[in-house]
């Protein structure tokens, strides 16, 4: 006898797979409560015979704020099965962050656990991300406990998708790969699959669409609704505009894609992503996503794929930046962009977009950094600060009283939406410094206007002039500044010396 | 009336306070009709005890001026309220508590993707309409009335238009047994009181509620999601407009119509949700499917719905929840635009916001809006050819201000008392002395030695002896006489030391006021000292010719009886108060809360610069930044821009609601007074430089230490 527990989409996938294959006289599936609401029609896995019997685990019923209350787990678990768990041959674990988890482990109870999403193996910085957010209590117990790391001595193996992980996992894993295990059953298991996850059949398609998984992220409290919307907007305005475009949307995201993209299909059905090759009349082209961990498992089957990461939650807002200060380098001839503090796969697959960078070896170089190594304003010919505090710290004065010859110009981004009242962006500001080195900046124009499209934002980028007294008062406020920061830094080594001497640290 | 009798009528009547109150004002309302139609009253006071005895109900049957404007339906405290509201000063304020009520976490509201979760069970999905899907930048839905008034350019036109509805609703209960009616009822009877062609009535009405009609994010955030989950939608409101143009208003705010599958409007179904009639014509059509109702009236939109097997769900009107904190002391057009749109941006559910953008907005907005128009409306009338705006609080009433006008050029100067001081001592020499010296010596321990230096007088140290008093010694109230003699029997010394500052300040102005012979000098306060000095200063150094005008938001000058002809000469021009004008708000500024609401009152208005020295010995210089303070500007100033965004783009074709008076653009803020736990919750990290006149040693207060030592 064996038992499964299974809290995602994903995860129901797997173990119905996984059930299918395994060998054991009574299959038992632990589902957790809100994963029902999800698919009411559950107990038709009764009926295709993917296990012998089910149970809910009611997650509701724990909820713990500030104190970690054992009993209660207790009680849930084993509350939830007829059975004692001693009498399970194995017992698999998928959504190894629930506190049955805990629970096995305090019972000393060894299981095998699935991975929590595809990939997610090595990328457990995804799921830590997200539970910090849903429940601290429920995040530093399983911290505590090495679950996110699958390094817990009560977890046997993993069972992980080896194709989608970012390294080879150092932990015992076995190699489970739903898409292959897939393809690899009979027409009627294939079926019954389908079937149960009610997916949409024969959806038509000409074979150069291009599907974004899209990710629940409003849910989970990475971002407010709006600015899920907002994030999404942008990644097609930059990165998919003009093309054909299907959403495969998370089954728990809650955004109105229909309305946002007038011209995209959107597939809202409930089932795993793994199953989307089969539901088209054409393989699309490419498959997009910003870090859902459901693109690797199925990559292979797309002649393109497009990601970015998780920096992109906080990245997106300074989008404009990006963008502009990309034209800008690409305006004045650079062929190189090196840059540090920024998003690096944002910027990277941006520069991708803006493919026209040719002609000289001159290399750019942005910074998001607040503090910057000196030697970088001699060593490179353009320097676009995008942290506009850059100008009150001490290197950037110095670097104006060493007299680097450097030409510095205020770029002032206007994003502007016509239709929307409510957008508060009020702008931002970039900092270029072209060294005199380089004739080319005189008479580069530093202007441009452009709208993008899904997003209905114009973007007007200028030089914001200023004259000598401007700049006297710069320097005057940038001084005053460095007293304060001056201040900040004698009263933190003044901390620093008080706690070494009472020896708080060593 | 005889004792048997009275004792009847008290029985009927008198038994239950809303039959007696909505019964009796019936009659005296209609007085002729209660001598001519007895059996009509009897019938009406039937109904009423019907009503309110047997069916329990708690809301009105024929007067609902009432009971939509206050917070319960405790008629007496209702009227009460009215004659009170502006019987008190603002200096015996009553306490308030803000601190832990205000703002967009009052609302209580689920995150839209979570409240969306509540109707996944459900077939069919009703929407109210107004206060639901629908929002008007007004407190309360008749106050559009007062806009429609001065379209139709009739005296008095919002009375007349309320009590039209009023009576045609009382006229239709007693002809046809329900109160609904149309639009066209009201504007017949207005045609017939007034005169005015009842088709422009009408249209003119429709065409303000369309322009004033916008969708409430967070309705509309759900109604997307639910039609593209395929929930079937209906619209369900007690209104007197015809279907047509619910429809017409739901697709002007963004709202897809296509996908809305009926509307049950009660002016069309002579039944209203408030009779529970109307629900029960939905159950009717639709009466195997799992429906469930949103709207905002707890009685007539949950409770009628629950009684005809429908779900509810209660979207608690934005103003109602709001309420707490509006500011009563406005007045009735400007305050309920201003209570509108603060309502329903904060309280709507859709956003949480920062504390600093909160104040921005509730307070700051009308504030910093109201000034700029005013100062725009002096420029224009005196002629001015360009404005300076004076830091640091210049910054954000230049921006708003060039976002309303281009047509007067704009600059932001760096003055302020430090800079007028080392440049205008020679104007004022009290002044100088009085700030420099006698003032330090009461608050300050700072050496002679240090306080010279501050003064850009190092080269007086070596005089103190002569004075018997020595290098390291502390100022204080005893040796001031002294250290302040030494000053001025080296005044030609001090002069010559002014010379560069003042040779700096003159370049720098030249470059600012340009070809500029008109201009205006805007700052927010307080003792005028300054601006007077700066006026001086220009029109002696850098062009004799020029005239200029100074305008300030408040004056409190030092000495209670300073400055008076001044500002009777309009030599300043204040906007919000000074000892002259709105002197409630004066008092209440001035003398409550132990002096502190200049730093209350300056949250709102600080730039993310320090403030400005002015040249010494050849260098620009800055006071210490209060650094701390700057993500909360910014999050001040956004809310500042997003109010006036928002107030704008309602009101933009109407040029009088940008005459805002000082006495409405500065009433919230002056509010807040009342409750020092709101500034000590929500700012009491923000940081003040204490005493910016030296820079040798510098002591960084946050708004707490300075409540702390206020004993606030």
């Amino acid at each position: 006898m064996i038992l499964y527990h299974i809290t995602t989409t994903y995860q129901l996938l797997n173990c119905i797979e996984h059930s299918i294959i395994a060998e054991s006289e009574k299959k038992i599936a632990v589902l957790a409560d809100f994963l029902t609401y999800k698919f009411p029609q559950y107990q038709d896995m009764l009926k295709f015979g993917f296990f012998d019997e089910i149970y809910i685990i009611k997650y509701a019923d724990i909820k713990m704020v500030d104190t970690f209350d054992y009993e209660l787990i207790d009680n849930v678990c084993n509350s939830c099965i007829p059975y004692d768990f001693d009498e399970f041959e194995e017992i698999y674990i998928a959504g190894i962050q629930m506190w049955i988890s805990i629970f096995l482990i305090n019972n000393e109870i060894p299981f095998i656990a699935f991975e929590e999403a595809s990939g997610g193996l090595t990328r457990p910085e995804i799921l830590e991300h997200n539970d910090e957010r849903i429940s601290h209590i429920r995040y530093e117990l399983m911290k505590e406990n090495h679950i996110y790391d699958y390094s817990n001595t009560y977890i046997k193996y993993v069972i992980c998708n080896i194709k989608a992980q970012v390294f080879i996992p150092e932990c015992k894993y076995i190699d489970f790969d739903p898409v292959l295990n897939f393809s690899n059953f009979n027409q009627t298991e294939k079926n019954n699959i389908l079937s149960f996850f009610k997916c949409p059949q024969h959806v038509i398609t000409n074979g150069d669409e291009t599907i974004i998984l899209t990710q629940q992220l409003a849910n989970l409290g990475v971002v407010a609704f709006e600015e899920q919307i907002l994030m999404y907007q942008l990644f097609v305005d930059y990165f998919c505009n003009g093309e054909r475009i299907i959403f495969k949307t998370h089954p728990d995201d809650q955004v109105y894609y229909t309305y946002l993209f007038s011209n995209a299909q959107v597939i809202n059905d409930k089932f795993p992503s793994e199953l989307l090759p089969y539901i088209f009349t054409k393989c699309p082209r490419k498959i997009s996503t910003i870090y859902s961990t459901g693109i690797y498992t199925i990559s292979q089957m797309f002649n393109e794929t497009f990601e970015l990461d998780m920096n992109y939650e906080y990245s997106y807002k300074d989008i404009y930046k990006y963008d502009v200060a990309l034209r800008i380098l690409r305006n004045l001839g650079c062929t190189n962009v090196k840059s540090e503090g920024l998003d690096e796969t944002l910027l990277h697959q941006m520069q991708k977009n803006l493919s026209d960078f040719e002609g000289t070896d001159i290399t750019g170089y942005i910074t998001g950094k607040e503090v910057c190594e000196i030697e970088n304003f001699c060593r490179y010919e353009i320097i676009i600060f995008f942290n506009h505090s850059i100008l009150l710290k001490d290197n950037f004065n110095k670097m104006i009283e060493r007299n680097y010859n450097i030409h510095i110009i205020n770029i002032t981004i206007k994003p502007f939406r016509q239709t929307d009242i409510y957008m508060s962006d009020t702008g931002c500001e970039i900092i270029l410094a072209i060294n005199d080195r380089l004739e080319k900046g005189n008479g580069i124009s530093m202007k441009e206007k452009f709208r993008l499209q899904n997003t209905g934002i114009d973007i007007e980028y200028d030089e914001i002039l200023g004259n000598k007294f401007d700049y006297e008062m710069l320097k005057g406020q940038l001084k005053a500044t460095e007293e304060r920061l001056k201040h900040y830094i004698e009263e933190n080594d003044e901390l620093k010396k008080i706690i070494h001497e009472k020896g708080l640290i060593e | 009336m005889s004792k048997f009798r009275q004792k009847i009528y008290d029985f009927l009547v008198r038994r239950n306070k809303q039959v007696q109150y909505e019964y009796e004002r019936y009659v005296m309302e209609h007085v002729i009709e209660h001598h001519e139609h007895h059996l009509l009253h009897w019938k009406i006071l039937i109904q009423l005890k019907w009503h309110f005895q047997v069916k329990k109900n708690r809301f009105p049957l024929l007067y609902w001026d009432l009971f939509n404007n206050s917070d319960s339906q405790d008629i007496d405290k209702s009227l009460k309220m009215d004659t009170e509201r502006y019987d008190d000063t603002m200096v015996k304020i009553e306490k308030r508590n803000f601190a832990n009520t205000l703002g967009s976490k009052l609302s209580n509201r689920a995150q839209i993707q979570h409240f969306a979760n509540r109707f996944m069970n459900h077939d069919i999905i009703s929407f109210d309409v107004y206060d639901t899907l629908i929002f008007r930048p007004f407190s309360e839905p008749i106050d559009l009335f007062m806009i429609l008034e001065a379209e139709l350019c009739i005296i008095d036109f919002a009375r007349i238009r309320i009590e039209a509805e009023r009576d045609i609703r009382q006229l239709n209960l007693v002809r046809y047994g329900n109160r609904e009616c149309t639009i066209e009822d009201i504007y017949t009877l207005i045609s017939q009181r007034t005169g005015l062609n009842k088709e422009k009535g009408i249209n003119k009405e429709k065409e303000l509620e369309l322009r004033f009609s916008y969708a409430n994010p967070y309705m509309l955030h759900l109604f997307k999601i639910l039609s593209a989950k395929n929930k079937r939608i209906i619209i369900t409101s007690d209104m007197y407009f015809s279907e047509k143009f619910i429809i017409q208003v739901l697709q002007k705010c963004g709202y897809d119509c296509d996908v809305i599958e009926n509307v049950y409007i009660s002016s069309e179904y002579n039944v209203s949700k408030s009779n529970g009639k109307l629900f029960n014509t939905i159950r009717n059509h639709y009466p195997n499917e799992k429906i469930v109702h949103i709207g905002d009236n707890l009685e007539v939109d949950v409770r009628k719905a629950r009684d005809n097997n429908i779900d509810a769900i209660h979207y608690p009107r934005c103003t109602d929840i709001s309420k707490k904190f509006f500011c009563d002391e406005m007045s009735p057009l400007i305050g309920s635009a201003y209570k509108g749109i603060i309502a329903n941006h904060i309280a709507n559910g859709n956003n949480y916001f920062s504390a600093g953008y909160e104040h921005g907005f509730i307070y700051g907005g009308i504030m910093v809006m109201g000034y700029v128009n005013w100062v725009y409306k002096k420029a224009i009338e005196r002629g001015i050819d360009k404005i300076l705006f004076v830091s640091r609080d210049g910054k954000i009433f230049k921006a708003v201000f060039d976002s309303f006008h281009q047509d007067i050029p704009t600059e932001y100067i760096y003055w302020s008392r430090i800079a007028h001081l080392n440049s205008c001592g020679n104007f004022n020499r009290d002044i100088y002395l009085q700030r420099y010296i006698r003032d330090k010596s009461h608050s300050e321990d700072i050496t002679l030695k240090d306080l010279l230096e501050a003064m850009n007088l190092d080269f007086l140290t070596c005089k103190l002896n002569k004075y018997r008093l020595k290098e390291q010694q502390l100022l204080s109230v005893e040796n001031a006489f002294l250290v302040e003699k030494m000053v001025i029997d080296n005044w030609n010394l001090v002069e010559k030391a002014s010379k560069e500052s003042i040779e700096f300040e003159k370049r720098y102005f030249d470059n600012i006021v340009g070809e500029a012979k008109k201009i205006a000098i805007v700052d927010i306060g307080w003792t005028g000292v300054c601006l007077l000095d700066l006026k001086k200063f220009l029109t002696t150094y850098v062009n004799n010719n020029i005239s200029c005008s100074l305008f300030m938001m408040a004056i409190t000058p030092y000495f209670e009886k300073g400055m008076q002809s001044t500002i009777l000469n309009n030599d300043i021009e204040i906007y919000a108060f000074s000892n002259q004008t709105n002197k409630e708000m004066y008092k209440a500024h001035r003398m409550t809360n132990k002096q502190t609401n200049n730093v209350f009152f300056e949250i709102i208005t600080q730039d993310t610069i320090p403030s400005y020295k002015g040249l010494q010995k050849g260098e620009i210089l800055f006071d210490i930044p209060e650094v701390e303070n700057y993500e909360t500007i910014k999050d001040i100033h956004k809310g500042i821009y997003d109010f006036v965004r928002i107030y704008r783009n309602y009101f933009e074709p109407y040029s009088f609601m940008f005459n805002i008076s000082g006495a409405d653009a500065i009433a919230p803020i002056i509010s807040t007074y009342r409750d020092v736990d709101y500034y000590k919750t929500r700012f009491g990290n923000f940081c003040f430089k204490r005493n910016v006149i030296s820079s040798n040693k510098y002591v960084i207060e946050t708004l707490n230490d300075i409540c702390a030592r206020k004993r606030l």
